[in-house]
């Protein structure tokens, strides 16, 4: 595996467990390749055919990035990423988001009438969604390497220029609403309300449809948030019994706290007339992107849900099992869908791949190299 | 970052969030487990992900096993204005439901009290 690392090391929030064979064989190549696309039409650099490899179901990235380097299109690559700073922002909130959030009212509408549709037209449903979908991800997942960026270098400069703490520069970034604090927001709502009462019976399915699309990995195989009503109740009823939690009141101690160290470190910093302004830039632009960042975790690949309710349909109507259609790969549900293969064989392959998935859930690559 | 064994009685990681609370300990395998999480427990996770965020806003602390300072449990963290100690590698092997412990995320250690 000489020049290709885990994705598990790389970015430790995504990608820990191993991918179903439908997620291996369907999402992850389109996604790909669409990330592929979206880096030469956007910085202009081409990103080569094997940059990645699936290895026990899990994911490997080429680490040999100079090699990325050594093209035309890396001489430009600063200018045109500066370039787009504040373009990016405002192509984020004011078209892709809500073009995006459009598509998932419109998925969730069509969703709905599955049962009225034949096994041929719901996979077909389901295909032309997740290419639409990926397209979207790449253009969600990129937004947030400006706020990575970002929170780096005003880390970096708070830790040199200003005469605080060097964690001091975690109360600039705080205080800004985004869709975590929505979330929230909405469940401290909900519990302010009576079960009983008619609003609360609107606002709990409202819930499940707003923010119930919250994945626990990049994985078709394991359940969103809004599979869980329980859960959710559960979290209500916390809120419930502890109102001192009111998300909207933890957030505007967090902004008055950030107005605060904004002042307080525009006051301590080391050669002030040459790094206030400097100061004041990279601040301007981290509270820009920083809460973008936390609000495109929760788009991205938001259609799961969707398509969990599509296969789950698809695999009893195949005989395979709700649970086990996710241990196919995609060329064998075309084939089935098509009526070319053995309907009791495919059930064996699943549950074979299913048995296969388990054990390797136990073999967690960074553990397996200590 | 280096992580000790229980019976040294604290458990060190990755400082992501500033900040010290004391707290009983629940594990949140996945979201199956959310019902059992009590609002002002330490949230002690493999990962956190944004399924995982309104537990963490109930949450007094967070230690992962997993993560570094621009993981998804560290930006929330700073943001609430909550410790949290990630990367510890192994807390959730170590660390049991109902212990009682200090989450220094200042210094990036757990320690255990019970």
């Amino acid at each position: 595996m000489k020049n290709y690392r885990w994705v598990g090391n790389l970015y430790p929030d995504w990608f820990r467990r191993p991918a179903s064979p439908l997620e291996r064989t369907w999402r992850w190549p389109l996604a790909l390749k669409a990330a592929q696309r979206f880096v030469k039409q956007r910085l202009g650099i081409t990103i080569p055919d094997n940059y990645y490899i699936p290895k026990d179901g899990r994911l490997y990235l080429r680490t040999d990035y100079y090699r990325l380097l050594m093209q035309w299109g890396t001489l430009a690559f600063l200018f045109k990423f500066i370039r787009r700073l504040s373009k990016e922002k405002q192509n984020f909130e004011s078209e892709v988001l809500p073009a995006y959030k459009a598509l998932l009212s419109s998925w969730r509408q069509e969703s709905q009438t599955f049962k009225d549709m034949n096994t041929a037209e719901i996979w077909q449903w389901m295909k032309s969604i997740m290419e639409v979908d990926v397209a979207y991800t790449v253009k969600i997942v990129y937004v947030g390497t400006y706020g990575f960026l970002f929170d780096f270098l005003l880390a970096q400069f708070y830790k040199r220029f200003v005469k605080d703490e060097p964690d001091g520069y975690h109360a600039l970034l705080a205080g800004f609403p985004n869709r975590t604090f929505e979330m929230n927001a909405e469940l401290f709502r909900l519990s302010r309300i009576d079960k009983e009462n008619q609003s609360f019976g609107v606002g709990f399915p409202d819930f499940l449809t707003n923010f119930g699309l919250e994945k626990s990995d990049w994985e078709l195989a394991l359940p969103v948030l809004g599979e869980y009503p329980p859960a959710i109740m559960h979290l209500i009823d916390s809120y419930r019994i502890h109102p001192e939690l009111d998300p909207t009141l933890r957030l505007e101690k967090a902004k008055a706290k950030r107005k605060e160290k904004y002042m307080y470190a525009l006051g301590h910093l080391k050669y002030a007339f040459i790094t206030k302004p400097v100061f004041r830039w990279i601040v301007r632009w981290a509270q820009a992107y920083v809460p973008l960042r936390e609000t495109r975790q929760h788009f991205i690949g938001a259609a799961t849900y969707f398509l969990r309710q599509g296969l789950k349909l698809l695999g009893e109507r195949l005989g395979v099992g709700q649970e086990k259609i996710f241990f196919l790969e995609k060329s064998e549900i075309d084939e089935a869908v098509r009526g070319g293969i053995n309907l009791l064989n495919l059930k064996q392959v699943s549950d074979g791949r299913y048995n296969l998935w388990l054990s390797q859930k136990e073999h967690i690559p960074n553990e397996d190299r200590k | 970052m280096k992580t000790e064994n229980k019976q040294d009685g604290f458990i060190s990681g990755t400082a992501a969030s500033s900040g010290v609370a004391k707290g009983l300990v629940r594990i949140i395998q996945d979201e199956k487990d959310f019902s059992s999480f009590q609002a002002g427990e330490v949230l002690v996770a493999k990962i956190t992900n944004p399924i995982f965020t309104p537990i963490i806003f109930l949450a007094c602390a967070i230690v992962t096993d997993v993560g570094s300072r621009l993981s998804h449990a560290a930006i929330v963290a700073r943001e609430l204005g909550i410790p949290a100690v990630v990367g510890t590698e192994n807390a959730t092997k170590v660390l049991k439901d109902g212990d009682i412990v200090v989450v220094d995320g200042s210094k990036g250690v757990v320690h255990l009290l019970t």
